[in-house]
């Protein structure tokens, strides 16, 4: 800058002491540069957290999808072990036993069969479903299953059996109920004495077709004031009859009605070897939306 | 995983003209939730109702579990009243026999 000093003039050279706009300026290339580092720092930190937290998550995943498989495999093992490992033979009749665990279950079901051979003229066979899953479920049927099994040894009726275990189940102490079929067949007189605790009637099918039984149905067990009146059936020489809990015609979808129909209408029409025929039933009856266990018996009067 | 699907279940719990306790049941009961519902139920008896209604006007659907709660309520309370069941519902209380232990109204 000039300024005019008597023949001369002055020039004042000016220089900032510091950085124009402050020390910023002049920090700003550091300033980025530990910036971009931190930035750099914190994504690579964050994307190695999300690529640890995925892997944990996918192993986790993988981890339950086991502990499903392990726990559903243990629940199927407890339950093949409580059901009978051989079905007796019983002169004259052809008998067959089927056993499904349900689709979604996780949890140990509380369906049972049983055919007991009680005499030389005699036989007994049940169909129980205990309400709920799980080991409480799993107990109270193994504790029935046993239970009924000495009465029918016994050789009581099947009124007289489900009177005397209605007794020993408590809906409101053990939280379950159980509906329960017992039948006493004679095989030479070719009848079927029936008593029913809350259960589905049974099928009878033979060449004219098929048709549920009409039993007189009581409470189930566990239930108080269970009355047990008893319904004997002929059945001709051929005849077969299936027992069957509510697994094989239930849908949340429908009423018991329409399974209880198809099963009627399939059962009426399918011939053939009495395994075969439980076998197809199952196939006809259930889809990947049937989530309950299937418990079946069926028994065929040899011709 | 199919036991965390939701079935859109719900209940609320109001009272009737009379004070009656009224739990209101909507959409699937089943196990995976039967036990909530038990909580609430069991903590009205402390209440000491005479009677308790369930209306299950909107319950779609109801398992063994289910039923097996409804019907621990009777056998402790003596009179459970069912409003509005649907059809489904009624079939399945007919065939196990237990049409006996509740009052069902329309």
């Amino acid at each position: 800058m000039a300024v005019p000093f008597g023949s001369s003039t002055l020039t004042f050279i000016t220089a900032p002491r510091g950085e124009p706009g402050g020390a910023l300026p002049a920090r700003l290339p550091w300033v980025f540069a530990i910036l971009g580092c931190l930035l750099s720092i914190a994504a690579a930190w964050t994307t190695e957290h999300l690529v640890r937290r995925r892997r944990s998550a996918e192993r986790d995943a993988a981890q339950i999808r086991r502990l499903f498989a392990e726990q559903r495999a243990i629940a199927e093992t407890l339950q093949r072990a409580l059901l009978p490992r051989e079905t007796p033979r019983i002169a004259g009749m052809e008998a067959a036993v089927r056993y499904l665990p349900g689709a979604k279950g996780m949890e140990i079901g509380g369906d049972w069969y049983s055919i007991i051979p009680v005499d030389d003229e005699r036989f007994a066979f049940v169909v129980g479903d205990v309400s709920g899953r799980g080991l409480g479920a799993a107990t109270v049927m193994a504790a029935l299953r046993f239970t009924i099994r000495t009465y029918a040894l016994e050789g009581n009726s099947p009124s007289v059996i489900l009177e005397k275990c209605s007794k020993q189940l408590d809906v409101l102490a053990d939280g379950h109920f159980a509906t329960v079929l017992v039948g006493v067949g004679d095989v030479a007189r070719r009848e079927v004495t029936l008593a029913n605790a809350g259960h589905l009637n049974p099928l009878v099918v033979d060449d004219q077709g098929a048709s549920y039984v009409e039993t007189a149905v009581g409470v189930p067990l566990g239930v108080s004031g269970g009355i047990y009146e008893a319904v004997t059936v002929s059945l001709r020489p051929g005849t077969t009859l299936i027992a069957f809990t509510d697994g094989l015609v239930e849908k949340r979808t429908e009423s018991l009605d329409v399974g209880l129909k198809k099963l009627e209408e399939v059962a009426g029409r399918e011939q053939g070897p009495l395994d075969l025929l439980l076998a197809k039933l199952v196939i006809e009856l259930t889809d990947e939306t049937s989530e309950d266990d299937i418990a079946m018996l069926g028994l065929r009067w040899q011709s | 995983m199919a036991e965390l699907e939701d079935t859109g279940w719900s209940f609320k719990k109001v009272q009737d003209d009379s004070g009656a306790p009224v739990f209101k049941l909507i959409g699937e009961l089943d196990l995976s939730n039967v036990g909530s519902l038990r909580s609430a139920v069991d903590a009205t008896f402390d209440e000491g109702p005479d009677r308790i209604v369930f209306d299950l006007s909107e319950l779609q659907f109801m398992d063994s579990s289910g039923l097996a709660m409804l019907v621990a309520v009777a056998e402790r309370i003596g009179t459970v009243e069912l409003l509005n069941p649907r059809p489904m519902i009624c079939t399945l209380i007919e065939l196990t026999g237990l049409s006996g232990l509740f009052r069902i109204t329309a």
